[in-house]
């Protein structure tokens, strides 16, 4: 089964930039450019795994990971932060609310792309990265 | 009266529970809370200092906090705020552990009830009070214990407390002087005095190595730290004692020799009634004391009622002109017999002024009789000189010429009276031969006595007489005479009896009289004769001394006062009264009064001495000197007063102090000399009522004086004898040197006081006890507080409840650092002001040890001012730092789609044309915003370093406006905005810098577009006015809170929740410094929730603005 991230992004470039980035290495991709709908989308759509922009419209990704990682049906799922917040303290915030991983911007797709297959086998060890399936 | 709100400041992560909470709370009646949500400890802690919450909820697992942590980190900011943990069911023992550490209450979420909230939040404010109040009341009770203490340790009197079992539990510093005793030696020792329960008592305390002190020990009883026991107040007054005794003394001396005197002493007062009487008076009369005291003088059982008219006259007489005139008074006495007594009465004087009459009574019964005799005989001897047949003549023993003639002579010889006296013999031709006058001359000159020598004499007819002529020499008053008789022969034996009975009278008169009278010879000192006074004086008997030398029988006490006698009576003859002392029988030695003379008696020369006792007249002479001279010799001056306060006594001291002499103040009336100065009207007249009420008056004094203005301590005390006020008696000390140093002293302090008071720094000190000395006007202004309402307070008075802890670890840490004896301490705290708001102050204190005691004196200085600026400095700091955060967060965001994009396109992963274009677009777009990005961020520096500017061109500002709204067409579209344009076709050509006007109205329609929802609206609307043109943009936004509005055109500024969207904060500041250099006008208006309109103006003059305009 293919897996599925979640990017909650507004900056539509970026957003695009991802969406494309994770396509090309064979995952499936929603997008949401806003806080709430992410949330929604999370809960709803089973993603496998989501990618987190901090500075967002409404409720900030620190929030929206706070929630996701309270919540009993979305606490496992992994989530990386991936923000232009680029700072240790703003690192180890979203540590603490309990982000898997954190990528500051700017960032090469391919190291993106490399970031998620790592949390990807974290969660299910005995899963082979989905790159390799789909290419294989 | 609506209640005020109760600000709740709740802390809490999950948006559901705030929400749940602020429900809860807006149900309660009336909206009774406003409360200010948090999701983070950081941002809980900033709110605390920006406003004083009423009670603070907090949750305890937070964003950036966990469990007691964010317990303790609260208590710490805001100890005294109630604090109500929330926690969940799993981690109520946390919750616990958070009340046990100072939270007030915690309530468990999800079990919440609307109103078990609202009890739990008016518990824990209500507890947290009532605390506060407990420990100010706690304070009180201490500040008080504090002062009493105090009184008692700084009073003037000697202050003990004993307890019950008669051990000392407190002394002063007075009784510690007073007892000659440390603190250490009297405190749990037994009081050395018997406290014989409640009431007042002398005591006189014997003192190791100084003079014993008499004290008045009053006692009371009191609860002294819970038990009963007695507060004893000493005070001494040992010198009024002094004086008192003193006093006592002088009178008993005088009141003895009275007593003793042999002579009858009675005084009268101005109404006749006899006040006192000695003892000789009493026995002179024969009546006891009890019949006379008290008595009018008239009326009294010894005075003959025919006699008082004298007296009457005689005493009337005194008092008009003071002379006394001695009469003889006949006394009937009690047996039945009479006495007879020269009685001498004087004026008694006080200050001048006649109170009485003294008299003297000298006993003269005896001299009376003798006096009685002697006029008996003189009368005979008169009778018989004047009626003798015999002539008789006296003529002057010098000239001859007639004194005294007889009728016999008269009628004889034929002359009158007249025509005799004053003339001699020789003058009236009355020898009747040159031949026997001669011979009798020379015959009268080697005799003292002739006799019957026959003669003749001339009568004024011529006819010649013949008789025996008698002559003798006699002194009459003094003078020396001749006696001339002329008898017939037939007559002769008649004349010579008269003259034997004569003499025999003459020696009765010597016997009795009053004083002594001896006739000595002048060669040897043998006693010829003394009469009855000088045996009765003396103590011998007749035989004993007739025929004697006085040497021999050691009369005199000095030998060589009779060789004086001796050479003086050589010399001159006679010599009149001079003291010499005589030795009695029984050895009393007594002082005489001599007059003597010396006379020939059967032709040896002799003396005739005649003298008076004096001795006790000397004695009390003496008595009264001694008496003044104790007055002279004290330091103090003293002044004797009468009952109507004319001056009796003073002293040198006296003199000398008030410069006046007692010769100036005796007999006057202390106000026609002295004037008390009044320290307000009428003060003297109260000051003599209180006087002549409590019989004593002591009382620091100015007395105006011909020395000036002088400070006198004055002790006035009533002399009283058988419960009458006689006068008063006074004691001056000159205080004017201290009182000259207080008053320097006074007035140096008055001139720090007036510096102290001009300073607007606050400038307090406080003393051992922490209570406040000394308040000027600059912490009346700081802190609201009035001097007299805060001096003797606690300085903790001034600080918040929450900085007292403080403050006083402040003040131990440099009561401990002091091994020099001064400290020096700046800190910075919270001052709390009199109507209990608090202000930021700074304390610059000193702390002193001075005789074991700690003092402080502190400036305290407003920091408002600085702590703004400081608060300002730090916003501005963390603008900045926000501020570089977002620049770098917004560089970042085109910089990922650009390298990200190219990355992509570089590595062959976008094999498709048209989304390689899209991509390519994408670059393109995104480094445009980069570059807009560095642009903005170089208006901003320019802004920062001047040099902005604008560059003016024509334009139609109708298509600037356009253009820059065209732009956002296809973004509005995106976000499903409406976005409408009213933008009339008649705009005006102007003179405007283009690119930078299209700048302000790019920023002004992207923030409208950006802060709007989803289908939300934006209006664009310019119109020209008379003077300029005005340019609106119109949101339905969530809209701009006030706080916000009053920044918004601050750089760095962004609106609270504007973090979340990005932007640089520049935009609007950049936006301002545009339109203000064209000369126009930038302002926002909004509603919160309702949305926002900016609008700018421009000048239709085209010029004005700024300098930075071109």
């Amino acid at each position: 089964m293919t897996n599925k991230i979640l990017v909650i992004e507004d900056d539509p470039a970026t957003s695009r930039l991802v969406d494309y980035s994770l396509r090309h290495a064979g995952y499936d991709v929603i997008t949401s450019s806003n806080g709430l709908e992410g949330i929604r989308k999370a809960r709803t759509e089973g993603p496998d795994l989501v990618i987190l922009d901090v500075m967002l419209p409404g409720i900030d990704g620190f929030e929206i990971c706070h929630r996701l990682k309270s919540e009993p049906n979305t606490a496992r799922l992994p989530i990386l932060m991936f923000s232009a917040k680029a700072q240790e303290i703003d690192r180890d915030t979203g540590i603490k609310v309990g982000a898997d991983d954190y990528l500051t911007k700017p960032a090469d797709p391919a190291e993106i792309v490399n970031r998620v297959a790592k949390l990807l086998a974290k969660k299910s060890p005995q899963g082979a990265p989905p790159k390799e399936r789909v290419s294989g | 009266m609506q209640e005020r709100k109760l600000k709740i400041l709740l802390i809490e992560d999950s948006t559901d529970d705030t929400e749940l909470i602020k429900r809860g709370l807006g149900k309660s009646e009336g909206g009774r809370f406003e409360v200010t949500a948090v999701s983070w400890l950081a941002e809980g802690l900033e709110q605390l200092s920006k406003d004083r919450p009423d009670l603070i909820l907090s949750d305890l697992g937070l964003p950036d906090s966990h469990g007691l942590d964010t317990v303790t980190k609260i208590l710490l900011q805001a100890p005294q705020i109630p604090l109500v943990v929330l926690s969940g069911y799993d981690d109520e023992a946390v919750a616990i552990k958070a009340v046990q550490a100072g939270a007030q209450d915690y309530l468990v979420k999800g079990k919440l009830e609307a109103f078990q909230l609202e009890r739990s939040i008016f518990y824990s404010i209500e507890r947290v009070r009532l605390q506060a109040e407990l420990e100010q009341h706690t304070q009180q009770i201490l500040n008080m214990q504090d002062n009493l203490h105090k009184i008692l340790e700084k009073n003037a009197d000697g202050i003990v407390v004993v307890g019950e079992d008669g051990r000392v539990l407190f002394a002063n510093h007075t009784i510690e002087i007073m007892l000659d005793r440390g603190s250490r030696q009297l405190l749990n020792k037994p009081f050395a005095y018997p406290l014989y329960g409640e009431g007042v008592s002398e005591i006189e305390i014997e003192r190791a190595d100084k003079e014993p002190l008499i004290a008045e020990m009053s006692v009371v009883k009191i609860q002294w730290e819970g038990s009963p026991a007695y507060l004893a107040s000493l005070r001494d007054i040992t010198r009024r004692k002094g004086m008192e005794e003193e006093l006592r003394v002088s009178e008993e001396k005088y009141r003895n020799i009275v007593e003793l005197a042999q002579d009858g002493i009675m005084t009268v007062d101005m109404r006749g009634q006899v006040t006192s009487c000695n003892q000789a008076f009493l026995d002179m009369i024969g009546f006891s004391r009890e019949d006379i005291i008290g008595k009018n003088f008239t009326k009294l059982p010894s005075v003959t009622p025919d006699k008082i008219p004298e007296y009457l006259k005689l005493f009337t007489t005194i008092l008009n002109d003071g002379a006394a005139h001695p009469i003889e008074m006949t006394w009937k006495r009690v047996d039945g017999t009479t006495k007879v007594s020269e009685l001498r009465v004087s004026a008694m004087k006080q200050d001048n002024r006649i109170i009485g009459l003294q008299a003297l009574m000298i006993d003269i019964t005896e001299r009376k009789q003798a006096e009685a005799a002697l006029r008996e005989s003189e009368e005979k001897f008169s009778k018989a000189f004047h009626n003798s047949a015999n002539l008789f003549a006296i003529a002057d023993i010098n000239d001859g010429k007639f004194i005294e003639v007889n009728e016999s002579f008269v009628r004889l010889l034929g002359y009158s009276r007249e025509e005799i006296i004053g003339r001699n013999a020789t003058e009236l031709n009355l020898w009747g031969s040159e031949e026997e006058h001669q011979n009798i001359v020379k015959l009268t000159r080697e005799n003292d006595i002739v006799r019957d020598v026959q003669l003749k004499l001339r009568t004024r007819s011529g006819e010649i007489r013949t008789g025996l002529f008698s002559s003798q020499q006699i002194t009459i008053g003094g003078r020396r005479c001749f006696m001339n008789t002329i008898t017939d022969i037939t007559g002769l034996k008649r004349a010579e009896e008269s003259l034997r009975v004569s003499e025999e009278k003459f020696s009765k008169a010597f016997h009795n009289s009053p004083q002594v009278i001896v006739i000595t010879k002048l060669e040897d000192g043998t006693i010829i004769e003394t009469n009855e006074t000088f045996l009765r004086l003396t103590g011998y008997t007749r035989a004993e001394v007739i025929g004697k030398k006085t040497i021999d029988i050691g009369i005199w006490v000095d030998a060589a006062d009779r060789i004086e006698v001796m050479r003086l009576l050589k010399q001159d003859k006679i010599m009149t009264n001079k003291e010499y002392r005589y030795r009695m029988k029984n050895g009393d030695i007594r002082l005489w009064l001599f007059s003597g003379e010396v006379i020939n008696i059967d032709g040896e020369l002799c003396i005739l001495s005649v003298t008076t006792d004096i001795t006790d007249r000397k004695q009390m002479e003496n008595e009264l000197r001694f008496s003044d001279t104790v007055l002279k010799s004290l330091h103090e001056g003293v002044f004797a007063l009468d009952n109507d306060f004319r001056i009796t006594r003073w002293n040198e001291t006296c003199e000398q102090i008030l410069g006046i002499k007692a010769a100036d103040a005796i007999g006057k009336i202390t106000s026609e000399i002295l004037e008390m100065v009044e320290e307000y009207p009428g003060q003297n007249t109260e000051r003599i009522n209180l006087l002549l009420e409590k019989g004593f008056n002591k009382e620091e004094q100015i007395y105006h004086t011909p020395r000036g203005n002088i400070w006198l301590d004055v002790h006035a005390q009533a002399i009283e004898a058988n419960g009458k006020r006689q006068g008063w008696i006074t004691l001056i000390t000159d205080i004017s040197e201290r009182k000259k140093a207080d008053e320097a002293l006074k007035h140096s302090e008055e001139k720090y006081r007036q510096l102290i008071n001009t300073s607007n720094d606050g400038i307090v000190s406080a003393d051992a006890h922490m209570n406040f000395t000394v308040w000027n006007r600059g912490a009346e202004k700081l802190l609201g507080y009035k001097e007299d309402e805060m001096l003797g307070k606690s300085i903790m008075t001034i600080f918040p409840r929450e900085h007292q802890k403080e403050v006083a670890r402040e003040l131990v840490q440099s009561k401990q650092a002091d091994t020099c004896k001064i400290g020096n301490l700046v800190f910075e705290t919270s001052g709390q002001k009199k109507d209990c708001t608090e202000v930021p102050i700074e304390v610059s204190m000193s702390t002193r040890y001075e005789a074991d005691n700690f003092f402080i004196t502190a400036i305290i200085r407003d920091i408002t001012e600085r702590k703004q600026a400081e608060e300002k400095m730090r916003k501005i700091d963390q603008m900045k730092s926000e501020f570089l955060s977002n620049v770098s967060h917004e560089l970042r965001t085109p910089l990922q789609s650009i390298s990200g994009f190219t990355k992509l396109i570089m590595n062959g992963q976008v094999e498709d044309a048209a989304t390689q274009q899209e991509f390519f677009r994408i670059i393109d777009t995104e480094t445009q915003h980069l570059g807009n990005l560095i642009n903005s961020l170089l208006d901003m520096s320019r802004l920062e370093a001047g040099r902005f500017q604008i560059y003016r061109k024509p334009v139609q500002v109708r298509d600037t406006f356009i253009e820059s709204i065209e732009m956002f067409h296809s973004l509005a579209k995106e976000k499903n905005i409406t976005l409408k344009e009213e933008i009339p076709q008649d705009m005006p050509e102007m003179e405007i810098d283009n690119e930078r006007m299209r700048q302000v109205v790019i920023n002004l329609v992207g923030n409208a577009i950006k802060f709007s929802e989803p289908g939300g609206s934006v209006a664009v609307k310019a119109v020209k006015r008379k003077n300029d043109l005005l340019f609106q943009v119109i949101d339905r936004g969530p809209g701009i809170t006030e706080e916000d509005l009053k920044h918004l055109f601050e750089r760095f500024y962004r609106a609270e929740g504007e973090t979340v969207r990005g932007g640089t904060g520049l935009g609007l500041y950049i936006s301002k410094q545009i339109v203000e250099a064209h000369g126009g006008r930038i302002w926002a208006e909004s509603k919160y929730g309702e949305g926002s309109t900016f609008s700018f103006t421009l000048p239709l003059n085209g010029k004005g603005g700024k300098e930075n305009d071109k």
